[in-house]
């Protein structure tokens, strides 16, 4: 017996079905997933949407989300994407739902390296390189820095917390947080502490997302 | 000369409480489209510019919903700006349309600047979790220099062992970088018509925003 591969189409919906449909008409998939917010699911479009999959011999999954909310829309979008990675392929369609909610998407597609669409009159396949997750980006020892990292840590107190890891991989390491805009070195008292930059401000969860 | 990027739609609060929160910023970018609360909105935001000395630079946008047109404009702008030696401080995705913000995030994550969506309620930039890689640099310079020429020409049939001559290398050596292309989602390999053999090879369209 071969193995069927699980093909799950994620989708982000408002309140326009149609967005939807233009991507269930041009995508494989065996799987749909929607990401909407709470008030969507009371209304027709959504149960005109899921009787169609139905009718397909389908259902369909709904998460969640306060579609005007960007940290929300985009772990949520994040955790949805992951969980369907592992069991196969993934693509996403970002054209339904509030502007947030697309672009939280668009950037969950990249972060994770997962084909992605927007489909509406017209389809444009967005330039995401499957595979390539931004995380790569990341070594090791980047990784270790993130999970210890405090606001206002000096390389002397992450030299400290992270015994076993040379001053010159840690002073690299730094460099590399920097360099990817991840952290900045603020000159406090003739010492250089660093500090979280304004979009990496939960850089342990950006460190966890590394180990997964 | 540090500047500041944005989109713009009906409101100028979408875009100037990231000028205010932007330090030393000399010159504001923006793209709006050319309906009349649009225009209103640009005259507020010049105002505002002109008030704190700031230099505003309109660009209008022929197709608001063209996201793959929008996409190509605001590169070719970015490029141009840091050519000149400019600094680009951030790209404020809030306002326009919704494949305004869309593209505006998709040049942003492409080309490595900050970027951040103002809250509709709070008027507080929001800072996108972005890393500042340059993305098409997870891709080797054979494998740019292949897309590069794919591109430019993108209306011939091109097969694998055309390819392999216009790109001066072995045949066997243009599959290997074609398949992982392949894999990675930017380039198509069909048969060719009339020899079933041979494979057409085709880059998707949208890669281009991947390229210098």
């Amino acid at each position: 017996m071969t193995a069927v591969s699980v093909r799950t189409l994620i989708c982000t919906f408002g309140f326009n079905e149609k967005k939807v449909f233009a991507a269930m008409r041009t995508i494989r998939y065996n799987h749909l997933v929607l990401v909407a917010g709470k008030d969507v699911l009371e209304r027709n479009e959504y149960k005109l949407m899921v009787a169609i999959e139905k009718k397909g011999g389908g259902t369909v999954e709904t998460v969640t989300v306060n579609p005007f909310d960007f940290a929300d829309c985009y772990n949520i979008t994040n955790r949805a994407i992951r969980k369907h990675m592992a069991g196969g392929d993934v693509v996403l369609n970002i054209s339904g739902g509030t502007k947030i909610l697309a672009d939280a998407a668009i950037l969950a597609a990249f972060q994770n390296g997962v084909e992605a669409y927007h489909c509406d009159e017209t389809t444009v396949k967005l330039p995401v390189m499957k595979g390539v997750r931004f995380e790569d980006a990341f070594s090791e020892d980047d990784v270790r820095i993130m999970k210890k990292f405090d606001e206002g840590d000096t390389v002397k107190s992450l030299a400290i917390k992270l015994s076993g890891l040379s001053d010159a991989s840690l002073r690299k390491s730094l460099k590399n947080l920097e360099k990817l805009g991840v952290i900045v070195p603020v000159l406090e008292k003739g010492e250089a502490r660093y500090h979280s930059t304004p979009g990496h401000r939960d850089i342990a969860a950006l460190a966890e997302r590394c180990t997964r | 000369m540090t500047v500041l990027f944005g989109t713009l739609g009906f409101r100028s609060e979408a875009l100037l409480p990231a000028i205010k929160a932007t330090s030393d910023v000399e010159k504001v970018v923006f793209y709006h489209d050319h309906h009349d609360s649009s225009l209103k909105a640009k005259s507020e935001v010049c105002s505002y510019c002109e008030t704190l000395g700031i230099k505003a630079v309109p660009i209008p946008v022929d197709d608001a919903f063209d996201f793959l047109q929008l996409a190509k404009e605001m590169k070719q702008d970015v490029r141009r700006y840091r050519r000149e030696g400019s600094e680009i401080a951030c790209f404020n995705i809030a306002g326009g349309t919704k494949l305004m913000s869309s593209a505006a995030l998709l040049i942003s994550i492409l080309e490595g600047i900050p970027a951040t969506y103002v809250h509709d309620r709070t008027l507080q930039p929001f800072h996108l979790p972005l890393l500042r890689i340059k993305y098409s640099e997870t891709l080797t310079p054979k494998q740019r220099e292949i897309l590069r020429y794919l591109i430019d020409h993108k209306n011939s049939e091109l097969t694998e062992r055309e390819l392999a001559d216009a790109v001066g290398v072995k045949k066997a050596t243009i599959n290997h970088h074609v398949s992982k292309l392949v894999e990675k989602g930017v380039v198509t390999l069909t048969a060719k018509k009339g020899d079933r053999r041979a494979k057409v090879v085709k880059a998707e369209p949208a890669v281009e925003l991947l390229l210098e």
